[in-house]
């Protein structure tokens, strides 16, 4: 990856390429509507889909190794089985490199216990799953947006 | 002391019965030759032969001091189990030179069983309570994935597949994604309500002037939207959760704008202050009004006098948390309304911290 500022960054990804995300969510269905809806979005992405914090923790654990196949973004889901959400935020926040990854809860607790325990675990962004599909393809576009076009990250 | 109701003992100063009232008698069905010469710890069973009552007995025959209400729970022979409250005292009988005692006894047994009953029964309901309360949040929050997927499969299957679609088949989606968002507000409704009572929430003084404007900045659009009119008069500061009360206001008066009728609606906030130490406050509307049978109704859950009507698509819950948050804050709420003239709420709440807060 070219060390200056990237201005070919845009909807399609990181230099071109499309954006890396690691989406950690155990319900099938849900996996598969994200799935659509980055499709509906437009954005063009390499999803990899974890079900369990321990499946996430070793997929970042393998690509820490590789930068090149390490998640640009990870959308993560709160309720997970055995070990939560809020467990693998906060291992990844606290990760000497991992933690520079843009972390996106998507939950569907609207419970304000779980909003700011995610922000004071360093989550970057906190968003419920919306049921109108409006919603969350705007979601889902003003994230590759926000994230992928508009703030500066570390490169790497 | 004859005619006294409790039982009384007289002893001497070897702790020997020397006389008692006929109540003693009734209620432990004994007889003077059983009673009358008989020392007290060999009465009956020897059922007064209580540690708790040897020592302050000791005591009062030694120095003279008083006892009060010293209790025993025990098995009282054929009286079965009994709280008995014994109070004692010396006693200076006219020419006998020699101190006697005297004994009240006052079976509590009743009131303790009472107290105890009462008691497990609030423990019940608090807990009942809580069961309910947690349940309606786990519920509600476990009930909204599927719902989301039957919703967002739909949308999607609509999306994708618009163009293979006749209209029947778009009708049909519409109201099943219709049916899906409804139910999400009900079940919304539902956490919201089980909030209420689950988070404590903090009390302090809340100025309900803000409130009011605050709820009146939320509803801006929606009462330019109708062109209505909201007047609030001036109101007291009352004591209980900021949050809870705003939103109670806000229901009242999302209430009013939708039943306050079609053209340019007008709504009156008024306040006052009771001889109490109570806050009363009243929203008014010049809707079609409730009938009276419907008039309690209203504070149900899930209840909507028109359900389809109008274009509103409340969740029949927002009178239902108004009540529970007036409850909370150990105040009331009620309705008064003639058909055809309109509907007002009233609302009391405690101008100041109450007994329990």
């Amino acid at each position: 990856m070219s060390a200056s500022p990237e201005p070919s960054r845009s909807s399609t990804g990181l230099d071109g390429r499309p954006i890396r995300i690691l989406l950690v969510e155990d319900n099938p269905a849900d996996v598969r509507l994200t799935r659509e809806m980055l499709r509906e979005s437009k954005v063009r992405n390499d999803l990899l889909v974890a079900q369990t914090a321990e499946e996430a923790e070793e997929i970042l654990g393998l690509t820490e190794a590789d930068a090149e196949t390490r998640p640009d973004l990870v959308l993560l889901d709160l309720d997970l089985p055995v070990k939560s959400g809020h467990d693998l935020l906060k291992e990844l926040k606290s990760h000497s490199t991992l933690r520079r990854i843009p972390v996106v809860i998507l939950s569907s607790s609207e419970a304000e216990e779980d909003v700011l325990k995610s922000y004071d675990q360093h989550a970057n962004a906190y968003v419920t799953k919306p049921v109108d599909l409006d919603e969350i393809t705007t979601i889902v576009q003003s994230i590759d947006q926000f994230w992928f076009q508009v703030v500066r990250l570390p490169e790497e | 002391m004859d005619a006294l109701h409790e039982p009384l003992l007289v002893l001497d100063e070897d702790l020997v019965v020397r006389q008692v009232n006929p109540a003693f008698y009734d209620t432990f069905s004994t007889t003077p030759e059983e009673t009358i010469g008989t020392p007290l710890f060999e009465l009956g069973g020897g059922h007064f032969d209580h540690p708790a009552l040897r020592e302050p007995l000791n005591t009062l025959r030694h120095d003279g001091t008083a006892f009060e209400k010293v209790e025993m729970d025990q098995p009282f022979g054929g009286m079965g189990r009994r709280v008995l409250q014994i109070s004692g005292q010396t006693l200076q009988v006219n020419d006998d030179v020699s101190e006697r005692i005297l004994l009240a006894i006052n079976d509590v047994t009743e009131p303790r069983r009472l107290e105890t009953e009462l008691r497990r029964h609030a423990k019940e309901l608090r807990q009942s309570n809580e069961d309910l309360e947690q349940f309606a949040y786990a519920a509600s929050h476990d009930l909204q994935e599927p719902l989301r997927m039957v919703a967002s499969y739909l949308q999607l299957l609509e999306w994708r597949y618009k163009e293979d679609l006749d209209e029947t088949a778009q009708e049909f989606i519409d109201y099943a994604v219709d049916g899906a968002e409804r139910m999400k507000a009900l079940i919304n409704g539902l956490l919201h309500y089980s909030r209420v009572g689950r988070k404590e929430g903090e009390f302090s003084e809340v100025d309900l002037a803000t409130t009011l404007a605050d709820v009146l900045e939320d509803l801006d659009r929606r009462i330019e939207a109708l062109g209505a009119t909201v007047d609030v008069g001036s109101l007291p500061s009352t004591y209980g959760n900021r949050g809870q009360l705003r939103r109670l206001f806000q229901n009242l008066l999302e209430n009013a704008l939708t039943y306050a009728g079609d053209k340019s609606p007008h709504v009156q906030v008024s306040g006052e202050i009771q001889d109490e130490g109570a806050a009363h406050v009243v929203v008014e509307d010049e809707g079609p009004g409730i009938p009276p049978e419907a008039q309690d109704k209203v504070f149900q859950i899930f209840t909507q006098l028109d359900p389809h009507g109008s274009g509103h698509d409340g969740s029949g819950m927002g009178l239902a948390l108004c009540k529970k948050i007036a409850e909370r804050h150990e105040g009331r709420i009620w309705v008064e309304s003639e058909p055809g003239h309109g509907a007002s709420f009233h609302v009391i709440l405690n101008l100041s911290p109450g007994p329990n807060p």
